[in-house]
């Protein structure tokens, strides 16, 4: 099943590029990056979102189940905000010849990196109790979407270097970039998916070690 | 082109980097559960 | 003394690599210090010069000694079990919380009023303004101290205590340096009142919007912190 899920992911984002690179090309050729950028930008945010909603979840319910979901979510996320800033900076260097710039937007883009990295960095430094751990971890996933993502959203409503959407000219270049959308959000679901079962079987083995 | 390969290269790495690493921990786990469920006899 | 120093070399690099517990952070807090002064001196915007270096030095300065004085508040409830008995007593986790943060305001306002001089006078620096002044750092102190609270309740037990407290709050407070230091150029003469454009502090605007913006952050995370401290302290 999740299998199925990553392989009709990659077939997805496969067929995006495909169609991209040929019949939906944008002119110049280096805007092309905004396929794999975009997708993999509104990807990033939803992790947040999904953390964010276990964080809650967890905080209410005490499972488990929700907090390794949390965790999952931010390692997902970490690896789209990461692709986030990379391509950005990418495109941002073959279209206005500077690696970097503080926009509000790639301002906010690298915060969002930086939160992500922060996260996961408080995860494995947090030692004793696992549930205290995970309660610390969900403050702090509240805390920072409270924080973040409220101006990440308002940033896209000020002038700015960087344009909020492209205006396409064909079915083809909205078909691949739809394409790759609903790609990149199945892969999403995927990694999240995979590696919650993974923490929870590993969990599920250590404490049976233990006993 | 070169910063279009760039970016292209960028994000199928990051995937399927992070793809790599959840397989690593998947194999690590199924041996340790597969060492596991042969000890357990000698155990009892 | 070669072979000893080899071996402890080696030992130390080896527990790092595995652990992997410093280093992170170490990445993490450099990069974020960085950006942080990128953010707080945007010279593009404001021509550079010693308004720029100023605001940045102020909040920077302030963003340290605050996680300095952030630190120490729970460190000495922990030594000798007093968090325990603390939480025994018949409050509420709210009154614990807002008990701490103002006496980390307090502690920050005084460090403030020795070092606000100092900054204006080594960078010979011209106030438009000592009442807009003492409001913005005043909520740039509220900020500050409401997140370092309750995180520093939070880290007490880590290895790396301080320097995950500093990445925390950091990357928290990070939104909230633009308006900051907008407002502080601003004063310092070094920006217009309202700025139009593209750059991250037309974004901000202008100055009472500079200081609705910090408002904004400092109610969401001083009511935030002050809902969720139970959920950090309680065993």
């Amino acid at each position: 099943m999740r299998r199925l899920l990553l392989a009709l992911a990659f077939l997805l984002l496969i067929a995006s590029t495909l169609i991209g690179l040929t019949r939906g090309q944008i002119d110049p050729l280096q805007r092309n990056i905004l396929y794999v950028h975009v997708p993999n930008s509104v990807c990033a945010l939803l992790c947040f979102v999904v953390v964010l909603v276990t964080s809650v979840g967890y905080l209410a319910t005490g499972k488990q189940t929700w907090d390794l979901a949390a965790t999952a979510a931010a390692e997902a996320g970490f690896v789209f905000a990461t692709i986030l800033n990379a391509t950005g900076m990418i495109f941002s260097r073959a279209e206005w010849n500077v690696w970097w710039t503080p926009s509000p937007r790639l301002v906010t883009s690298a915060i969002l990196w930086f939160l992500y990295a922060v996260y996961l960095i408080l995860r494995v430094s947090l030692p004793g109790a696992q549930r205290r751990a995970a309660r610390l971890c969900a403050v702090f996933g509240i805390v920072a979407f409270l924080d973040v993502p409220l101006v990440y959203i308002s940033a896209r409503f000020i002038p700015d270097i960087h344009r909020p959407n492209f205006s396409f000219d064909s079915t083809w270049q909205t078909a691949a970039l739809m394409l790759g959308m609903a790609g990149t959000i199945l892969l999403a679901a995927g990694l999240i998916w995979l590696r919650t079962s993974l923490l929870r079987d590993t969990l599920k083995l250590e404490q049976e070690l233990l006993r | 082109m070169f910063y279009l390969v760039l970016g292209f290269c960028t994000v199928w790495v990051c995937h399927f980097a992070y793809l790599a690493v959840l397989d690593r921990q998947a194999t690590q786990l199924r041996r340790r559960l597969e060492a596991r469920a042969n000890a357990t006899p000698d155990r009892t | 003394m070669w072979l000893g120093l080899r071996a402890i070399l080696i030992k130390d690099i080896v527990v790092e690599l595995r652990a992997r517990q410093a280093l992170p952070t170490m990445v993490v807090l450099g990069m974020l210090i960085v950006f942080i002064l990128r953010i707080a001196s945007e010279s593009a915007a404001a021509g550079g010069g010693a308004p720029v270096m100023g605001a940045a030095a102020l909040w920077i300065a302030f963003l340290f000694s605050g996680l300095l004085a952030q630190e120490r508040s729970f460190a000495a409830e922990q030594h000798n079990g007093c968090m325990d008995g603390l939480l025994l007593a018949p409050l509420d986790a709210g009154t614990i919380y807002l008990a701490k943060l103002l006496a980390n305001i307090i502690l920050l306002t005084i460090f403030e009023a020795v070092v606000v001089p100092l900054v204006l006078i080594a960078f010979h620096l011209h106030v438009a303004g000592w009442g807009r002044l003492v409001t913005v750092l005043l909520l740039g102190n509220l900020g500050i101290s409401s997140v370092g609270t309750l995180f520093s309740a939070a880290v007490q037990l880590t290895r790396t205590r301080g320097a995950l407290l500093s990445i925390v709050v950091l990357v928290l407070l990070m939104p909230m340096m633009i308006p900051a230091s907008f407002a502080l150029l601003v004063l310092f003469g070094a920006l217009p009142e309202r700025m139009v454009g593209s750059g991250s502090f037309a974004f901000v605007g202008s100055f009472p919007a500079a200081v609705a913006y910090m408002l904004a952050f400092d109610a969401v995370f001083t009511v935030a912190s002050w809902l969720l401290f139970g959920v950090v302290v309680e065993e």
